[in-house]
């Protein structure tokens, strides 16, 4: 990244407020119900928190840029301008005290969509240098390795010959014409490499063709957490490069929520024109193999189970009747937590905070509300389909010590595949 | 008996054994990577199922994997952070330990003991990783081996 100033921050904050920010800080009315859905400010009680006040300067840049009111209180000193020492305050409130859940966004009675805010906000953040160390690594690492924790193709094919050897199904890399293109986080690659077992054994099944791509096989997008479009779009620009060399039909977005955003929401506008394929989240595929017949399962979980909605699926995807349909599939007793869904309550560590060490205590104390929502469920197993949301869950979970597993819903799923004959 | 010389038949050996042959059996795949790892926690879980031919009574187990799971969460790798395949080669050895303590319901599979041995191998790799060695694992093969020797002795 360029060397970041505050002159940088402020032109990317005017050149971030397009006609819907301008919109948005014109018609919010103060109500403050976006408070009441952010976690942050629910489970600290801090007003901080509330998701409009996070975004302080950049609405009082554009008063004193964009509106005659704000330019007159600007010009009469009765409206200070915006410096570095408050980009450096709100460092906390834009980064480690939003995970981009969206959740605020839902409930704005004016339908402000608080996120997309944020997120523009972000980039002026990053811009001005106020972007958090965790996350200028990631996206640094990101941009020179093509993963942002340093996952090197080397270190992917070790696991690919791993897997292969336990399950004696191939993991194929670079097969022009495949179905499918899978994306894998670096999560997945390092702590669950039995995500790429369940795909294999579950495509092998199901007769599909798919394949990794030696040079674009990472999903996550550090560009979209940081808040730097120019990074989010080399990022997806790789993948989008990748399968339509490849010639894939589908490109398919891992167990991690946000990479679902950037590749499948973000990605055609950041690279200014349609893709050639489709993208789907592993879920979305998943349903469609049961739909058609192709995902036969045997056996049931007898567990009390019940699963962590990511928010980048259900809130930003509308990928909500899919891991149900899924989980009925495989589990004898399935139940839902309340505000399961569309207004799940986030985990605590989406958006690239549990990127940022600096958040760590913050976000443990954000999980009160899953842990409050899984006791009052008491289940015996946590199922989720997002690598980062897995971590955080069991982290909170071995805090507060709770000793629930917490699975993948993919690993769930290839866990019981019948035979094939 | 018929050779234990791939994975189906490995596997189906270890299916064939009761809970607590399968803890005894894990904690020897495990012990063959506890010099990978400092982990108090790591090392006191398999040395106690190993002193005690695996059978432990459910207090302790609990207490042991109560620990171990804490050991697995110290050892993670955090979203974004840059990998060290070192310290998750110490986060699989601990995952291996889990699956020896673990109960039936904390466990993702029937088969403790597959689970050990797949950790382990992924404990493996990572350390291959690590040393930037282009070879293969050959800790399946070493994992035949102690079954067999297991089995002969039972």
């Amino acid at each position: 990244m360029s060397e970041a100033t505050l002159r940088k921050g402020l032109q990317a904050f005017a050149e971030q407020i397009d006609a819907p920010v301008a919109a948005f800080f014109s018609s919010c009315v103060h109500c403050g119900m976006c408070a009441e859905a952010c976690l942050f400010y629910t489970e600290t009680g801090d007003p901080r928190y509330t998701p409009i006040h996070k975004l302080e300067p950049m609405r009082r840049f554009w008063e004193q840029e964009y509106t005659l009111v704000g330019r007159l209180q600007k010009l009469l000193g009765l409206s200070r301008p915006v410096d570095d020492a408050e980009l450096t305050e709100w460092r906390e409130l834009v980064y480690d005290s939003c995970t981009l859940c969206g959740r605020c966004s839902m409930v704005c009675p004016v339908g402000n969509d608080l996120v997309y805010m944020i997120r523009r906000m972000r980039e002026g953040m990053a811009a001005s240098g106020n972007a958090p160390e965790g996350l200028i690594g990631a996206a640094t690492r990101a941009i020179t390795t093509g993963s942002p924790m340093g996952v090197q193709l080397t270190a992917l094919k070790a696991q690919a010959r791993h897997v292969e050897q336990d399950i004696g199904i191939p993991v194929p890399f670079d097969q022009v014409g495949a179905e499918y293109l899978v994306l894998l986080s670096s999560m997945e690659i390092m702590n669950y490499p039995e995500y790429l077992s369940a795909v294999a054994k579950i495509f092998h099944q199901a007769n599909k063709s798919w394949t990794l791509a030696s040079n674009a096989f990472e999903a996550t997008n550090s560009g979209i957490q940081i808040g730097v479009s120019d990074i989010a779009r080399e990022l997806v620009g790789r993948v989008v490069q990748a399968a339509e060399a490849l010639q894939v039909k589908t490109v398919i977005s891992p167990e991690c929520g946000h990479a679902y955003t950037a590749i499948r929401w973000d990605g055609p506008n950041l690279m200014g024109r349609p893709f050639k394929f489709r993208v789907r989240h592993i879920l979305e595929v998943l349903d469609e193999l049961r739909d058609q017949g192709l995902l036969k399962v045997e056996g049931r979980e007898d567990a009390r189970l019940t699963f962590h909605d990511p928010c980048q699926l259900v809130r930003r995807g509308g990928v909500i009747q899919q891991p149900r349909n899924l989980l009925r599939m495989v589990a004898s007793h399935f139940v839902e937590m309340k505000d399961a869904g569309q207004m799940n309550w986030c985990c605590g560590a989406g958006g690239g905070v549990s990127a940022n060490e600096e958040a760590d205590a913050l976000r443990l104390q954000a999980f009160k509300r899953k842990k409050q929502q899984l006791e009052a469920l008491n289940v015996e197993t946590l199922v989720t389909a997002c690598a980062n949301c897995r971590i955080q869950l069991e982290d909170g979970l071995e805090t507060n010590n709770m000793d629930i597993p917490v699975l993948g819903l993919t690993e769930m799923i290839a866990e019981r595949l019948a035979e094939k004959p | 008996m018929s050779a234990i010389n791939n994975d189906s038949a490995f596997k189906a050996a270890l299916d064939g054994l009761g809970e607590t042959q399968q803890r005894r059996v894990a904690a020897l795949f495990t012990r063959q990577l506890l010099s990978e790892t400092h982990d108090i926690r790591v090392r006191q879980a398999v040395e106690t199922l190993l002193d005690g031919d695996g059978d432990a009574d459910e207090e302790t187990l609990a207490s042991l994997a109560h620990s171990v799971k804490s050991a697995i969460i110290a050892s993670h790798t955090r979203c974004g952070a840059e990998s060290d395949w070192e310290e998750q080669q110490r986060y699989f050895v601990a995952r291996a330990a889990y699956a020896c303590v673990a109960s039936r319901s904390q466990s993702k599979n029937d088969n403790l003991a597959w689970q050990a041995a797949v950790a382990c191998r992924t404990a493996r790799t990572c350390g291959l990783i690590f040393s930037d060695s282009p070879d293969a694992s050959q800790e399946n093969i070493q994992q035949y081996q102690i079954l067999a020797d297991f089995l002969q002795q039972a």
